[in-house]
């Protein structure tokens, strides 16, 4: 069962990481997420199960500092993406118009205005992938019962 | 693997967060992260997330259970909107050593989104009489607690799971 309103095939999620592998090739970044405006995590690069948790709380945070900005909507007039930069690295996260999002972290030695110009391209790249996602209503829904939880 | 994504809300200090480090303890084994930006006092600021998978009986598939605890202060009133419009239900922990009409003003901020809430009475056991607590939120599914001693928190978990759930499948 899936609770989104979306729903994403293998495909989908291929061809995401189809033009997440081309950006990693392009910009040496340390990790790159997909992820929506809830904070759920569509798929990430490089992987390895090891990463997964790393993903999934870069994800959640993402949408959150997003989630924050959109109060600040009017006095920025735009939030499609943020950037921050730390001792260790740096953090750019890029808004599409669909609401899903691209966040990375990079090294220091990396070029904010590359990083930049790549996303933004990667982003422009995948916008018909995430239009298409939007547009599916959840045709699949194979129903979880509270009584099936090992809980 | 299917994702919910859980609220709980209420008051600042009505013990939100208490509960979901209780879940984190009750529920170890199915922890996936658990992160809680806070201010140095431990007041949440933005972020009390609890993130799990429950195994589905018979099945390698797992169900993820996203926990969000709201910043209760009514400064944060403005940052929560995003966060409740991608609920799949939620948990209003009610402070009875606060006045009602505040408590009612807090729960007024999830009354309209059409999502299973469940109503979790905290904090019992310091205060007497909880009788006008109970009856204004009388139709909703109500579990009395004492966060701090873990009394009432995997109930109330359990509670607004079954809900959704059970909302989901009566929409199929």
């Amino acid at each position: 069962m899936d609770l989104v309103s979306y729903e994403i095939t293998k495909a989908d999620i291929d061809s995401i990481n189809q033009v997440l592998a081309k950006l990693l090739n392009s910009v040496a970044l340390d990790i790159v997420v997909v992820g929506d405006e809830g904070g759920r995590l569509i798929t990430f690069s490089p992987y390895g199960e090891d990463m997964f948790n790393v993903a999934q709380r870069f994800c959640v945070i993402s949408a959150s500092v997003l989630g924050a900005l959109d109060q600040l909507d009017n006095l920025l007039q735009s939030k499609s993406n943020f950037f921050t930069e730390g001792l260790n690295g740096s953090i750019y996260i890029k808004l599409s118009n669909s609401n899903f999002f691209i966040s990375v972290k990079f090294g220091r030695n990396v070029m904010l205005g590359t990083v930049k110009l790549f996303v933004d391209r990667a982003a422009k790249e995948l916008e018909p992938v995430f239009i298409k996602i939007r547009e599916s209503s959840s045709k699949k829904f194979s129903g979880i019962k509270f009584d099936m939880l090992e809980i | 693997m299917g994702e919910i994504f859980i609220i709980y809300h209420g008051l600042g200090m009505a013990g939100k967060t208490t509960n979901l480090e209780f879940l984190a303890s009750i529920f170890e084994s199915m922890k996936i992260d658990r992160f809680h930006q806070s201010t140095i006092e431990g007041r949440t600021v933005y972020l009390d997330t609890l993130l799990m998978a429950i195994k589905i009986k018979g099945t390698d598939e797992r169900l993820k259970i996203r926990i969000f605890s709201t910043p209760g202060q009514e400064r944060f009133s403005i940052v929560r909107p995003w966060i409740f419009s991608n609920a799949d239900g939620f948990v209003f922990v009610v402070d009875p050593t606060q006045p009602l009409d505040q408590n009612i003003q807090a729960f007024r901020e999830i009354q309209e989104y059409q999502k299973p809430k469940v109503i979790q009475i905290n904090k019992v056991d310091l205060v007497e009489d909880i009788s006008k607590f109970r009856s204004i939120f009388s139709g909703l599914t109500t579990i009395l607690a004492s966060a701090n001693k873990g009394v009432g928190v995997k109930d109330t978990f359990i509670a607004i799971l079954k809900e959704v759930l059970d909302a989901r499948e009566s929409r199929r």
